[in-house]
């Protein structure tokens, strides 16, 4: 599943279906949302909000309605190149546990995070995510790592112990 | 040592490391101990020294024993935790300490070890969420004694049920309303029965009955709450939390809503019942706002929803279908079996019955179910023939109640019920209910307004033959009436019933026909509503996020902790494509602009603000004053009041107009007092002072009124400021309202109210006012003077007192809350503004509560 809140990126080659985010200023009429709802599944934020919060709201929400499948997740702001995202999509495949985030240099926001179908299929990972307090995602950062210790193989190992 | 150990086990280590032992809290002693705050003496060391023998209390708890004599008894009730229990029970020293200094460090350590909540008891109790007070400590000195609830009161309405949990199951909450012995509940039986063979079944009912025992047999857990928001979270109720859907078994699981929005519990609800009767309305607007998906038992229950549904704009051929409870089948009874039942119905009424024809009727004896239209069936068919014998049978005979039972009592003594060898009687519901579906040839479904009553398809596996009244059940559907044996006559046409009943001839036996019982057949029903819902929640495309600029309250209150619940109340709505609030202003400029209705089209809504130095032009104000309280404040605080031209208040008798004059005189304004009869709320008043003479047509008004009733004192006080903020200004400044009305376009001006109201109970009698316009008015309103408080045209009203005429015959009062003509007159002031040739201006001011 990709996530992106960039409606300009045309056929992003990602497994799985596409969540196209709005914020109030991409402006978008209701023609626009429901020119994107006949391929990708849109979600309108009221207000923009940070990556975390957006994959917070996308996640509970498909979660409830029985669509939200574990499988590689993508969290892209903005489209990125064919190069880049065919990279991403070997990585991932590679490694069902990669958990990988992208920050912005300027203000270090989430601007991309992979996360693999092991790290989706994690039995918590959706109640990770729920659980997430408002001001843990002004440092995203900090949710990635504490991501890859509750949801990363290790502790689902010694789990398994 | 063992209480010590569970006191370090329950506090984590934060708390341990502070206060490691529960005897003596230092913050709760220095609190109590200025003097030794101030010296700066260490205050364990202070009190082992001194404060022992002064008698200082060390922990909370030891300063309220000595005034609650009975505070170990209280804790000893609310002992939850098995070792502290035991501990309190056996006479340990300090156990009820310990209890009661955990339950002291509130939510999650009280709900654990005890029966208490702090949060659960604030939730649960809006007075003391108002009074700021100390929950544990106001609950252990006062709210046991008032009798106020405690989880004991709550969990003891858990039962596990007799199904044991599969994690690998998916998880489905079913909800009826209560437990007891009949139709919803039995129906809801029926889903619970055949949930549980694919699924891990939780009942939740709000009240409970003799079904529980049922239930318990098929759930794994079973819960009775009138308050399920309130206290499912803290019932521990493990397999709830596991709940992938759920479904509503009618619609007055109503409350079960705030829980499942809370969640986001996805949930389809079945409704059984006509919207006419289900009141207050909002439990209507609310389950078809919230629900996921909805499904109606029939074509007519649906029909009775269908103003509501497009009120919010509900997608009916996507979010809803029709599914019958039963299927109606048509048997037979073996001649054997019709014998034995008639002989024990000619045994029972003392009448031989083998000959006539039997007339049956069944349901609780009530106007709804027309238990007095059937008496007045059996005397019409008693005069054409005595061949016909007519029984009734149904429980709620009760010859002291004076809405129904006083009346149908003295019919019944004309008519000659009950009398021994008659031909009307009246059975109570029970062991004869078999014989009489086999012994009766006809049944005649009397019942004014009734779903699909079970008797029905009861009487149609027993051969016989139904007559009911057109557009009065779900049984005036192709489905059943393209049946042979069922017929419909003209609603409410006793004669034309009788023609039909009379025409049934006594029925044949016939041989065993196998089929099944009614109330065995709603294995599907579950199946098909899964089915359906499964399929609608996993086609969603479009999810709403972040509650809009409106944060307006819906199911849940205004105040601040449940700003959360309320936005994911809102993003459903909107998810689903629903209207009852507005997004933003920006949506309701989108959406006026793209109507192309003529009412729409002289429609606009733009921002607040308030005038600078502005010249006002001239304007009058008219105040409608019932209630007189609050008139002398808005005279003193509103400077546009104090600015008017004329201002004009309108009463209904000699004591409230000295009021007002006083009340005036008090504020230092002149008012003109004009008494008018209590007829018309506060817009009759106001329309009649163009009627009568009193205002000029081509004066500019701003009409305002006391916006009170009772039940609705503090949120009605809310939306007034909001109203009279837009309209008027405040004590500094003016609203640019006052300019806007002189805007030579301008016919009226408004509030824009943050919710979307549509016609609501105003389409009842809309339909004889459509034909005063040469176009049709808008499917929905979108925006109107909700609150009917604006500025107009003297024109403007002209226009709509010519819509009804000099001699309209206005009802009088007491009136129903919503479907009048005073409530349709305010959805169509924008009309009546187009007429007149202006436009009409809605002014937005987001950051005004509206309440």
């Amino acid at each position: 599943m990709l996530v992106t809140t960039d409606a300009t990126w045309t056929a992003p080659k990602w497994p799985g279906p596409c969540v196209r985010v709005f914020f109030p200023e991409h402006n978008a009429t209701p023609a626009d949302i429901d020119a994107f709802r006949k391929r990708d599944i849109v979600f309108e934020f009221t207000r923009s909000e940070p990556g975390i919060i957006v994959l917070q709201g996308v996640l509970d929400r498909l979660d409830h309605f029985q669509q939200f499948a574990a499988d590689d997740v993508l969290f892209s702001k903005a489209a990125l190149s064919s190069t880049s995202l065919a990279a991403m999509v070997d990585r991932v495949e590679r490694d069902p546990w990669l958990i990988e985030g992208q920050y912005d240099p300027l203000d270090g926001s989430l601007s991309a995070l992979v996360l693999g179908r092991n790290v989706t299929g994690h039995p918590l990972f959706v109640t990770f995510f729920r659980n997430l307090s408002r001001p843990s995602a002004l440092e995203p950062e900090a949710v990635v790592d504490s991501m890859k210790i509750y949801l990363g193989p290790e502790l689902s190992d010694q789990e398994g112990e | 040592m063992m209480l010590d150990e569970i006191w370090r086990e329950f506090v984590g280590e934060q708390i341990f490391a502070a206060r490691p032992d529960f005897r003596f809290d230092r913050k709760f002693y220095l609190s109590n101990a200025p003097d030794v705050a101030q010296s700066g003496v260490d205050p364990a060391a202070h009190f082992e020294k001194v404060g022992k023998r002064e008698g200082r209390p060390p922990t909370m708890y030891r300063k309220l024993a000595k005034s609650i004599k009975t505070l170990d008894k209280s804790l000893l009730q609310l002992a939850a935790e098995p070792r502290i229990r035991e501990a309190i029970i056996e006479g340990q020293e300090d156990a009820a300490e310990l209890l009661f200094e955990l339950m002291m460090l509130g939510d999650p350590v009280d709900m654990t070890v005890s029966h208490f909540s702090r949060t659960y008891y604030l939730l649960s109790n809006p007075d003391l969420r108002q009074a700021d007070v100390h929950p544990f400590l106001h609950f252990i000195q006062h709210g046991m004694k008032e009798k106020r609830r405690s989880l004991n009161d709550i969990r003891q309405n858990r039962y596990v049920g007799r199904q044991a949990f599969d994690p690998n199951l998916p998880t489905c909450l079913i909800c009826v309303h209560e437990f007891s012995k009949t139709g919803a509940p039995i129906v809801g039986l029926d889903l619970v029965k055949s949930a549980a063979e694919t699924q891990n079944v939780v009942v939740a009912g709000l009240r409970s009955g003799q079904l529980l025992e049922s239930f318990l047999d098929h759930a794994v857990e079973v819960l009775v709450s009138e308050n399920p928001n309130e206290d499912f979270p803290y019932m521990q109720a493990m397999a709830l939390q596991h709940a992938d859907f759920a479904i509503l078994n009618s619609v007055e699981c109503f409350p079960f809503a705030k829980f499942l929005v809370k969640e986001g519990v996805p949930w389809a609800s079945y409704l059984h019942e006509y919207t006419d009767y289900t009141l207050p309305a909002y439990k209507c607007i609310f389950m078809a706002l919230f629900s996921d998906y909805l499904v109606f038992s029939s074509n007519q229950v649906y029909k009775s929803w269908a103003r509501l549904l497009a009120d919010i704009d509900f997608d009916v051929e996507r979010d809803s279908m029709i599914v019958p409870q039963h299927e109606y089948h048509v048997g037979s009874v073996k001649a054997d079996e019709y014998q034995s039942a008639l002989d024990t119905l000619s045994a029972l009424i003392g009448i031989d019955c083998s000959k006539r024809r039997v007339v049956l009727g069944a349901g609780h004896v009530q106007w709804r179910k027309g238990t007095d239209l059937f008496v007045l069936a059996a005397q019409i068919a008693r005069g054409r023939s005595d061949d016909s014998v007519f029984v009734w049978i149904g429980d709620g005979q009760n010859h002291e109640d004076v809405h129904f039972g006083v009346w149908l009592d003295k019919h019944m003594r004309e008519a000659d019920a009950n009398v021994p060898g008659g031909t009307l009687h009246f059975l109570p519901a029970g062991p004869y209910y078999k014989d009489l579906c086999k012994a009766a040839d006809a049944f005649f479904l009397s019942s004014r307004l009734d779903p699909l009553p079970n008797v029905v398809f009861d009487a149609a596996q027993n051969g016989c033959h139904t007559v009911l009244f057109r557009n009065a059940s779900g049984f005036d559907d192709p489905t059943y009436t393209e049946q042979p044996s069922v017929t419909v006559v003209e609603y409410g046409n006793l004669e034309a019933a009788c023609d039909a009943l009379l025409s049934i001839p006594k029925k044949e036996p016939g041989p065993e026909v196998e089929t099944t019982a009614a109330s065995t057949q709603t294995g599907s029903i579950f199946t098909t509503i899964q089915q359906a819902l499964q399929t609608r929640i996993r086609s969603q495309d479009h999810f709403v996020v972040g509650g809009g600029d409106y944060d307006v309250p819906i199911l849940f209150p205004g105040e601040d902790i449940f700003a959360a619940v309320r936005r994911a109340e809102r993003d459903k709505i909107w998810s689903y494509k629903r209207r009852f609030v507005w997004r933003s202003l920006r949506a309701a400029q989108t959406e006026l602009a793209a109507s192309d209705n003529w009412v729409h089209k002289n429609s606009r809504i733009e921002q607040f603000a308030h005038l600078g130095d502005e010249k006002t032009p001239q304007y009058s104000v008219h105040i409608h004053a019932h209630y007189t309280d609050g008139l002398g404040g808005d005279l003193l605080y509103y400077k546009a009041l104090r600015n008017a031209e004329r201002l004009v208040v309108t009463t209904d008798s000699d004591t409230k107009e000295r009021q007002i004059l006083h009340i005036a005189r008090d504020a230092g304004v002149d008012v003109e007092v004009i008494q008018m009869g209590n007829t018309g709320r506060d817009i009759l008043p106001f329309m009649r002072l163009f009627s009568d003479g009193y205002a000029d047509e081509n004066s500019v008004w701003c009409h305002i009124h006391q916006k009170k009733s009772i039940g609705t004192m503090r949120s009605g006080e809310t939306w007034k400021k909001f109203l009279l903020a837009i309209l008027l200004g405040d004590d500094q400044g003016f609203s640019r309202a006052l300019q806007d009305i002189a805007r030579p376009e301008i016919g009226l001006v408004a509030p824009f109210d943050p919710y979307q109201v549509g016609w609501a109970g105003s389409r009842r009698i809309l339909p004889r006012f459509e034909n005063h316009f040469d176009k049709p008015l808008p499917e929905h309103p979108i925006v109107f003077p909700v609150g009917n408080m604006f500025w107009v045209r003297g024109q403007v009203v002209t226009q709509m007192n010519d819509l009804f005429g000099p001699n309209y015959p206005w009802p009088n009062e007491p009136l129903p809350n919503d479907g009048t003509e005073f409530h349709l007159i305010e959805r169509l002031w924008p009309a009546a503004a187009v007429l007149s040739g202006y436009q009409s201006l809605f002014l937005e001011k987001a950051n005004q509560e509206r309440g």
